[in-house]
C-alpha cells in the first residue's frame, strides 16, 4: 500500500511562521513552534521548515528553533534555506533535522548533491526546485526563495538531481504559491512520471479537491501544504501569538478572512481524502 | 550505569534516536567506543545508508564482535532500519556484501520503479501499516505492547530482509507487489525496518516497551 504523505510546509522568518503569495509579501502568522506542535498532534505526516531569510545573521535562531521543534515532535522534520555546504548540513542534522532541503547551493554547484548524498545518505537529501512558467510555456528554475532566475530547465534539472543522488524532489510552483487556485497539475505530472524517486508537490492547494487531484491525476507521491493549513489553524493558535511584534504583523491583528481557502484541519482533510479513496495515514 | 549504547557508525543522524530514548526516560549515549558499548545494559544499532559501508565501519571499529558478545550475554538489542538488515547473512546492495550473519537470510531491494502508472517510487518513503503475524500475537504484548495491529509507522528504505527462518518475523508490511518483513523478534533481539523514533506517539511506545525490557534485566 502506498499512503500519500501530507506534509506541512512552514516558511520561517526568525522565530515566526510567515506566508506570502507567489513567495512574496510575507505575513507573520505566529510562533513557528506553536504551529509545529499543533500540526504534529493533529496528524501531519511530516513537517518542512523553510528559512525564507536564511541570512547568516538569523542563523543561530534557526538552529535553536530546530532543536526545540525536534524535541517536541517525533515525526520527520526537514529543514531548508541557506544551506551552503556539508558543514551546514551537519549542523542542521545535529540540531535535530531528519532531512535537509537544498536549492540555491546545488544549482550553483550540482556536485554538492553527490557529496551530500554520499556523506549523509540519499534519504536525507531533498532537492527543492522552485519553478515558474515562461511566456513560451517552458518551466525554468529559480533560487533564493523565488527571487533569482537561473535559466535552468526544471525537467532536466529534476532528472539530474535524481541521478546525482537526491532522495526526493520538492517541486514548488511559484505561479501557484499562496494563491489557493489549485496545483499546476501539468507541471507536477510531467516531472513525477519521469522520476523514480518520490516527488512532493507544493504550491496552490485551496481545497480538498485540489489535493485529491494532484495525487490522483498529478501523480504526486506527497503534497506539501502551507496557506490552506495555516489559515485554517490560525485562529486556534493565534491566542498564543498575540504578543508578537516583529515583522509584518498587521495581518495578524486584522482578523482577515481567507476566501480562496477551504477551512480544513489535518484530520478533516485526511478523512475527506479517504472518502475519495486516497490512502493516507490516520 | 548506561542503559543504552546507541552505536555510531558515523553514517547517519542519530539525534532522533537519542531524543526518543530521552523522551521515554532511557539513559542513552551515542558512541562508537567498544568499552562503553560492552558495559551498557543494552544496544541500539540504528542506521540509514549503505550496507557495505556500514559493515566496513563495524569492522574498522571492531564492533561486530562486541555486538555479538552483548547479544550472547542476553542483553536487549534493538536494530533500526539498516541496523536490522546488518543482522542478516548478505545484502545485494552494490553486488554482494556479507553481513553479521546473526540470522540467515538475504537483504534485497524493491525491484520495481515508478513508471507510467505504477505509482510506487523507490525508496519507499512514508507511513505504512505493520501487520502482526498471527503466530506472534503473544509477543505483541512485549515490544508492541499498547500498539494496535495495523498501526502506521514511518519507513525510509529501498532494501528489506528475507529471513530464512520465517518464525522470527513479527510484522509484515505491503509496498507495491512486495509483502515484506517489517520487523523481527528472536529472544533478546528486536529489529524494525521502520523508524519508531520518527513514527509519532505510536512509535515512541516501542521505545517505552524497550525500556521496560531493559529495566527488567
Amino acid at each position: 500500500m502506498k499512503n500519500t504523505r501530507i506534509i506541512v510546509r512552514m516558511d520561517i522568518k526568525g522565530p515566526n511562521l510567515v506566508k506570502g503569495i507567489h513567495m512574496e509579501g510575507l505575513r507573520v502568522l505566529g510562533k513557528s513552534e506553536d504551529f509545529a506542535e499543533y500540526y504534529y498532534k493533529n496528524g501531519a505526516d511530516e513537517l518542512f521548515y523553510q528559512d525564507v531569510v536564511a541570512s547568516l545573521y538569523e542563523r543561530n535562531s534557526l538552529f535553536e528553533l530546530v532543536k526545540k521543534t525536534a524535541n517536541a515532535i517525533s515525526i520527520p522534520l526537514t529543514v531548508g534555506g541557506g544551506i551552503r555546504n556539508l558543514d551546514d548540513i551537519s549542523k542542521l542534522l545535529e540540531s535535530g533535522a531528519d532531512k535537509v532541503s537544498l536549492n540555491t547551493s546545488v544549482i550553483k554547484d550540482p556536485n554538492l548533491i553527490d557529496k551530500a548524498a554520499k556523506k549523509f545518505g540519499s534519504s536525507t537529501i531533498i532537492i527543492a526546485i522552485e519553478t515558474a512558467k515562461t511566456d513560451n510555456q517552458r518551466y525554468l528554475a529559480y533560487t533564493d526563495n523565488g527571487r533569482e532566475f537561473t535559466g535552468v530547465d526544471t525537467f532536466k534539472w529534476s532528472k539530474e538531481a535524481e541521478s546525482r543522488g537526491a532522495g526526493e524532489i520538492l517541486l514548488t510552483s511559484i505561479d501557484k504559491d499562496g494563491t489557493g487556485d489549485g496545483f499546476d497539475e501539468n507541471l507536477v505530472s510531467n516531472i513525477s512520471k519521469n522520476l523514480s524517486i518520490p516527488l512532493i508537490a507544493h504550491g496552490g492547494a485551496g481545497n480538498v479537491n485540489h489535493v485529491a487531484d494532484i495525487i490522483k491525476k498529478g501523480n504526486a507521491d506527497a503534497v506539501a501544504l502551507a496557506s490552506i493549513m495555516h489559515y485554517s489553524s490560525f485562529n486556534l493558535i493565534k491566542k498564543k501569538s498575540h504578543k508578537l511584534k516583529e515583522g509584518n504583523v498587521e495581518f495578524l491583528s486584522k482578523h482577515k478572512k481567507f476566501k480562496s481557502f477551504e477551512k480544513l484541519t489535518m484530520k478533516s482533510l485526511k478523512n475527506k481524502l479517504i472518502k475519495k479513496k486516497i490512502s493516507v495515514r490516520i | 550505569m548506561l542503559e543504552v549504547a546507541i552505536i555510531d557508525l558515523n553514517l547517519s543522524n542519530l539525534h532522533s534516536v537519542n531524543s526518543a530514548c530521552k523522551k521515554v526516560g532511557l539513559k542513552s549515549k551515542i558512541t562508537s567506543d567498544k568499552k562503553i558499548i560492552s558495559k551498557a545494559k543494552s544496544i541500539i544499532l540504528p542506521g540509514v545508508g549503505s550496507f557495505n559501508e556500514a559493515m566496513r565501519r563495524l569492522k574498522i571499529l571492531k564492533l561486530e564482535e562486541t555486538i555479538k558478545k552483548s547479544i550472547k550475554a542476553n542483553k536487549p538489542f534493538l536494530g533500526i532500519c539498516l541496523g536490522m538488515q546488518l543482522l542478516f547473512s548478505r545484502s545485494y546492495e552494490f553486488g554482494k556484501t556479507k553481513g553479521m550473519s546473526i540470522f540467515k537470510g538475504d537483504v534485497k531491494n524493491f525491484n520495481f520503479y515508478k513508471k507510467n502508472n505504477y505509482k510506487y517510487p523507490v525508496p519507499h518513503v512514508g507511513w505504512n501499516k505493520i501487520n502482526v503475524r498471527k503466530k506472534k500475537n503473544e509477543l505483541r504484548n512485549v515490544i508492541l505492547k499498547d500498539i494496535k495491529n495495523s498501526e502506521f509507522m514511518y519507513f525510509v528504505h529501498s532494501f528489506f530482509v528475507i529471513p530464512k527462518n520465517k518464525n522470527i518475523i513479527l510484522t509484515k508490511s505491503n509496498y507495491g507487489k512486495e509483502d515484506f518483513c517489517s520487523s523481527i523478534v528472536s529472544k533478546n533481539i528486536y529489529a524494525f525496518q521502520f523508524h519508531p523514533e520518527k513514527s509519532g506517539i505510536e512509535g515512541l511506545k516501542i521505545y517505552k516497551n524497550f525500556k521496560s525490557i531493559v529495566k527488567k534485566k
